[in-house]
């Protein structure tokens, strides 16, 4: 365990990411962070401040200064960043100027820290120069990645907290970082234990968020060093929706746990999006404007396997651009739609999307109804910036084309089954019984009608409304609510939960089915009730759909699609006043 | 219960050699060699070598193999076929001995065999030189031993059946001499109950002693018949089961009273003379010509069918009639016309008049157009079937204007009558021999169109004659029909080529000779993706000869088929032909093809680019179940290919568990065990899965679909 723990010290690579963990473990280990790294630099010399019982049980104040890595005789001296300057700085600005005025008195505890350890070569010159500088009331000490695996090992991750058949799962976890279900499957188990066994109390609430954090961390680590950082994504998902569980009644209350918590779980989500840049960021957006590539990259002879990884990767890239719209919409309780973002985050990642969906058509022809989670997370991000509702339009179009005629050439049409082993066979007979069967409900169908709705695309309305009326008369066309029970299953996935709006019109008349879906929404109370709803969390949401596969409630698009459609009414008068 | 309602026809001996008018044992022998032809040419198409290197493989030289294939078999034995055979079955046995009219084909007859029966027939021979007096008093004491245990039939049909014609002509004469110095009675013992004890080739082997015995024997002709009727009965509906009859015309031929004296028996009304009054008749015009070819027309003039039918059937079959007699002969057939009739007679008219065509000299042939003008006026499935027949086995021989009549009929070709298509298969091969393709392909067109059941595969003799490498005719083909836009006959053109083709085919077309308008031309290319996506080569090569031919905005729309979907699909197949043209500075579609591979080039350079993302893998779980799904239907095809391989049927099957060769002793001629040790040499076919298939099947299927259904341009 130790050695995995160390091998995790040793292999963080980019600046930043020992600074990571350290606070929630100094937290842990009963030191008081008063001051945590800002992106990238250091203040006056400092990465974290913080204050704790030094070895002989006395108060001090304690500097780190800490270095991914090895420390070697670059890392020393030279340039602003290294090592020696820096405690120069702490010397000459730090410790005159910065300490806050409550530990002014405290002696002081400059901490080397780093990931691996003091090459010989610079280890003399290391030790000439703490020895120099220290006085009574300073001194220096190293923790290298032995001392911080030790630290690890006795706090975060100790014995009580992390009993040995969760250690197990965690080291299986890292170990099969290769074979991603599986992977995901030991650190799921790690995940639910760790939730389950954790008391009432705010403060061991907090305790098993961050043994999840620096366990997600450390699993992390090892799978990119790996190369296949599968495995960490999915975890880094259940990861945050298994914290929000833990801590949602800790951020309602407000004060400084929530705060606490609350660095936490942003800790936590930022950690999510470096395993998004290692994988979508750096192995798929480049190569998404190129035809066919991403798709080939599935390197497997069945468009099924094709069609599911894609999807997949559709709705991981649509969940990135809805957690920025989340950012950058403050306070709002719900994502909303507007003219422009102004943010080239949103623009970049949005034609990543639609060059993602256009070079790769197996995205215009899901193969399993509950693809329409993906698509519906695709069409609320792209559909919230006004620009880009005529390539919605387009792709609502195709999608509804290839459904059709997938349908009626008895191919891959959506199926209602979900499993690997149904879809790779499906269809399984060319026969209306077992298209009848395998079509039986839709959530695919109304998410497809009722935004051609509200954008204004007629053909396409009449092209479903057609289908529903003349194939589909079997189908229930159904949308997704949450209800009383989903607050205490969204976030952990174990049990059914919600209620389905059966029976929603597939017509030509755009406020028939707007008024269907508008009342439900507006008369559902649960939905609003959910916890990551009320404290502004949305797109916890949208996650728990995508990672336990239930279909995004109406209720979280409904305002963008509503505001859509005000404007293709707009449009649609103003085009009428003109004519 | 079922529909089936075959039909059946006296005059036939079920050898198509001797319905046109060989004699008995030479159209058995080619028979046999036609047939072995064919095993080797389906054997080359399967391996898909090169006439020469098949050639080599087989050990013919190549000039040879290619005048076998076009029917020129004359000059080349059975024996040296049969070894030909060997060579290509490897392992396979063939029993030289054993006669093709077992009614199996006689390859699977050969594989049922093993070595032995050389070493046994060896032997045999061997003994002659040692006493042949001896041999021969011990034969006939064996005999008379067998005429009074009353097992003579089983002598005959265990016995003496196992031996070919020549090796048993000593013990034939004996047997006819014991039977006509009335010391053994081998006719009476031939009755249905008696020979239903006798199956298989034991049956036919004793069928085939008896019709040499036959015509040498001396009995009164109402015995005679009744044993040539069991015999027939016995033998059912197979190749060699009319041979008895022919037996029963030599013998009705070696006395004048014979004839005469069936005669009798018909005009008495004996039933089983008429049975049997074709033979009668003929062999009677052997030896008084103008007097049976009266009787025959006399016949002809009842209204009585169990005397017309035999009559008309003798009037087509009488050999060396005077140019009078022949004519006479015709025109009594076209006077029982005029007279009306059934289907069958006028069926057999029709063959009638053939035959008179036939057996005339080719400087003095009569003109049998107005009588068969006259006998196709009016069609049933028995004139159609006739239709197909004369078509098949004297296409060759008839002027255009009579194939023309004989195809016509043929649009009504009943779809439940598989001899009749089978028949007008090779008569469509005929028409292919004769360079005549658009009468076939007219033909076919109306038949496809007509009945919903017909598959262009059904005439697969036809289609490896159309799909040959160098056949200009397959293209012009495919134009008419993508032209026409007629869904039915393109996908039956591209399923049935599929079928039938063993390697891709590469189509040539000249567009400029063909005169087609520059904007039809970029429908014709759809068509051809969306019929032949499934034959990449094909449909590349297709695209190609249009490109040659085309230019302006038509040319841009054509090209961009020929990357998307073709060549993104199938980059290995589609560059492997395209480099060679690009290349070609001499060839006009040579700036295309250099783009495309360009435009190819650069698509897969962005696939190139991505390389490896562990995490777009599919997991191990969901590889096995997609291997094993792959594997199940990969089995399934590869069963289905074997069933139908010539190879299964000629080589024997040894499976190896280690190594690469096979050591083995075979007992060859009595000596002392040889050693033969084999090389396996394996053939394999690869199969470019096309691309989009994987990334975007519904996608595809909906180009396709579109393609296919589109209307040609007005």
């Amino acid at each position: 365990m130790k050695l995995v723990i160390r091998e995790y010290l040793a292999s963080l690579r980019e600046r930043g990411e020992l600074d990571a963990i350290l606070p929630d473990l100094l937290s842990e280990m009963g030191f008081t962070v008063y001051s945590r790294p800002a992106r990238g630099t250091r203040q006056y010399g400092v990465d974290i401040a913080a204050v704790g019982q030094d070895s002989d049980g006395e108060q001090k104040l304690f500097l780190f200064l800490i270095k991914q890595g090895d420390l070697t005789r670059s890392d020393w001296d030279g340039t602003p960043q290294t090592l020696r300057p820096s405690i120069n700085d702490i010397f000459d600005v730090y410790l005159t100027s910065h300490v806050p005025e409550e530990h002014k008195g405290l002696k002081v505890v400059i901490v080397l820290c780093f990931g691996g350890d003091v090459h010989e070569s610079i280890r003399e010159t290391v030790s000439a120069f703490t020895k120099k500088m220290s006085t009574p009331r300073l001194r220096f000490e190293e923790w290298n990645g032995d001392r911080l695996a030790g630290l690890l090992l006795d706090g975060l991750l100790r014995e009580q907290l992390l009993p040995k058949e969760l250690r197990s799962h965690f080291q299986k976890a890292v170990a099969m970082v290769d074979e991603p279900d599986v992977s995901y499957g030991h650190f799921a188990s790690l995940v639910q234990a760790l939730v389950e066994g954790c008391g009432p109390s705010d403060r061991e609430r907090i305790t098993t968020v961050r043994q999840i954090y620096v366990c997600l961390w450390i699993h992390f680590v090892w799978a990119r060093d790996v190369g296949n950082v599968e495995s960490p994504y999915r975890a880094s998902e259940l990861a945050i929706l298994n914290s929000w569980h833990l801590v949602r009644a800790i951020v309602a209350e407000e004060g400084r746990a929530a705060t606490v918590v609350g660095l936490t779980i942003s800790e936590m989500v930022r950690l999510h999006f470096l395993v998004w840049d290692e994988l979508v960021g750096r192995k798929i957006l480049p190569h998404v404007e190129h035809r066919h590539a991403i798709s080939n990259a599935v390197r497997s002879a069945s468009p099924v396997d094709v069609n599911l990884k894609l999807f997949d990767l559709l709705g991981r890239m649509a969940m990135r651009g809805l957690w920025l719209l989340w950012s950058d919409g403050g306070d709002d309780l719900l994502p909303e739609g507007r003219r422009e973002w102004s943010d080239p985050e949103i623009d970049a990642l949005s034609l990543k999307i639609v060059e993602f969906i256009r070079n790769n058509p197996a995205l215009l022809t899901p193969i399993t109804d509950e693809q329409s989670i993906e698509i519906a997370l695709a069409v609320l991000f792209l559909s919230s910036q006004q620009r880009w509702h005529p390539t919605v339009q387009n792709w609502l179009e195709a999608l509804a084309e290839g459904n059709v005629f997938a349908f009626r050439s008895h191919g891959r049409y959506p199926s209602i089954h979900r499993a690997y082993r149904d879809l790779l066979y499906h269809p399984r007979e060319r026969t209306d019984e077992y298209r009848e069967e395998a079509t039986g409900g839709s959530t695919l169908m109304p998410l497809l009608a009722l935004w051609s709705a509200a954008l204004g695309a007629t053909e396409i309305m009449q092209l479903l409304a057609t289908f529903k009326e003349e194939d589909l008369q079997h189908c229930n066309c159904q949308l997704w609510f949450p209800d009383e029970d989903s607050e205490e299953h969204f976030y952990r996935g174990l049990d059914r939960h919600g209620a389905v709006l059966s029976d929603v019109p597939i017509t030509r008349n755009p406020e028939e089915m707007l008024d269907y879906v508008g009342r439900e929404v507006d008369v559902d109370q649960h939905f609003a009730a959910l916890s990551a709803i009320q404290l502004g969390h949305w797109p916890l949401i949208a996650m728990a759909c995508r990672h336990y596969r239930l279909p995004i409630p109406a209720s979280l698009w409904m305002p963008v699609l509503r505001g859509a459609y005000r404007n293709t009414v707009k449009r649609q008068d103003a085009a009428d006043r003109a004519a | 219960m079922t529909d089936e309602r075959p039909i059946e026809f006296e005059e036939s001996s079920g050898n198509v050699f001797e319905d046109i008018g060989f004699d008995k044992s030479t159209a058995r022998r080619l028979a046999h060699k036609a047939d072995l032809v064919g095993v080797l040419h389906r054997g080359q198409q399967e391996l898909g070598l090169t006439q020469v290197a098949f050639a080599r493989l087989v050990g013919i030289p190549q000039p040879r193999l290619s005048k076998l294939y076009q029917g020129k078999i004359a000059d080349m034995s059975t024996d040296k076929l049969l070894d030909a055979i060997d060579k290509l079955g490897r392992h396979t046995t063939i029993n030289v001995e054993r006669s093709p009219i077992s009614g199996e084909s006689p390859l699977a007859a050969a594989v049922g065999e093993n070595r032995d029966s050389y070493s046994a027939n060896e032997r045999t021979s061997g003994t002659k030189v040692v006493d042949h007096d001896a041999i021969m008093k011990s034969r006939r004491d064996e005999l008379l031993m067998h005429q009074k245990t009353g097992t003579l039939l089983n002598a005959i049909f265990d016995e003496y059946s196992d031996r070919s014609s020549e090796d048993n002509s000593e013990l034939i004469a004996l047997v006819a001499s014991l039977h006509n110095d009335g010391l053994i009675d081998v006719i009476s013992p031939l009755t249905d109950t008696n020979l239903e004890r006798f199956s298989g080739y034991r049956f036919f082997g004793g069928q085939t002693f008896y019709c040499d015995l036959i015509p040498k024997l001396h009995c009164d002709a109402r015995s005679l018949m009744r044993a040539v009727d069991a015999l027939v009965r016995t033998g059912g509906n197979d190749m060699a089961s009319n041979l008895p009859n022919s037996a029963f015309l030599e013998w009705c031929a070696a006395d004048q009273k014979r004839p005469a004296e069936v005669l009798r028996l018909v005009e008495n009304g004996n039933s089983l003379a008429r049975d049997h009054l074709t033979f009668a008749l003929q062999a009677g015009a052997r030896l008084a010509a103008e007097e049976y070819v009266d009787k025959a027309i006399e016949y002809l003039s009842s209204s009585d069918d169990a005397l017309r039918l035999p009559a008309i059937a003798a009037l087509g079959r009488m050999k060396q009639l005077d140019r009078t007699l022949a004519e006479r002969t015709l025109s009594a057939l076209e006077a029982a016309l005029n007279a009306g009739g059934s289907d069958l007679l006028r069926h057999n008219i029709l063959v009638a008049a053939f035959g008179r065509l036939e057996l005339a000299d080719p400087e003095n042939a009569p003109d049998i157009a107005p009588l068969v003008a006259k006998t196709v006026s009016q069609i049933g499935p028995q004139v159609i079937h006739g239709c197909a027949n004369m078509l098949a086995f004297h296409g060759k021989r008839i002027p255009p204007d009579i194939v023309d009549l004989l195809i016509k009929p043929l649009e009504d070709v009943d779809p439940d009558n598989r001899g009749t298509i089978d028949r007008l298969d090779m008569g469509l091969v005929r028409l292919a021999e004769l360079g005549e393709y658009e009468r076939a392909r007219r033909l076919l067109e109306t038949i496809l169109l007509a009945h919903k059941e017909i598959n262009l595969t059904s005439f697969d003799s036809f289609l490896h004659k159309l799909v040959q490498p160098d056949n200009s005719a397959l293209g012009r083909w495919v134009v008419a029909w993508f032209q026409e836009g007629q869904f039915r006959l393109c996908k039956e053109l591209s399923d049935s080529i599929r079928s039938v083709a063993h390697k891709p085919i590469h189509l040539r077309i000249d567009f400029a000779e063909l005169n087609i308008p520059t904007a039809q031309r970029p429908y014709l290319a759809r068509k051809a993706v969306g019929f032949f996506f499934l034959q990449a080569p094909t449909a590349v090569s297709f695209i190609i000869s249009l490109l040659r031919d085309t230019e302006g905005e038509a040319a841009a729309e054509i090209e961009a088929l020929l990357l998307d979907p073709l060549l993104i699909s199938y980059s290995g197949v589609a560059k492997d032909y395209l480099k060679p043209i690009a290349e070609d500075e001499a060839d006009d579609a040579s700036a295309a093809a250099k783009r495309a591979l360009a435009a190819l080039e650069s698509y897969l350079d962005g696939l190139r680019a991505v390389g490896t993302i562990p995490e777009m893998r599919p997991s191990e779980h969901e590889r096995q179940l997609e291997r094993q799904r792959h594997h199940d239907a990969m089995s399934h095809a590869h069963r289905e290919a074997q069933k139908k391989s010539i190879l299964q049927l000629i080589a024997k099957q040894s499976v190896l568990l280690y190594g690469t060769r096979t050591i083995s002793y075979a007992h060859l001629r009595g000596d002392a065990p040889q050693r033969m040790e084999m090389k396996l040499s394996s053939f394999e076919t690869t199969f470019e899965y096309p691309r989009l298939d994987i990334v975007d099947p519904t996608g595809l299927q909906h180009q396709l679909f579109l393609f296919r259904a589109e209307r040609p341009v007005a």
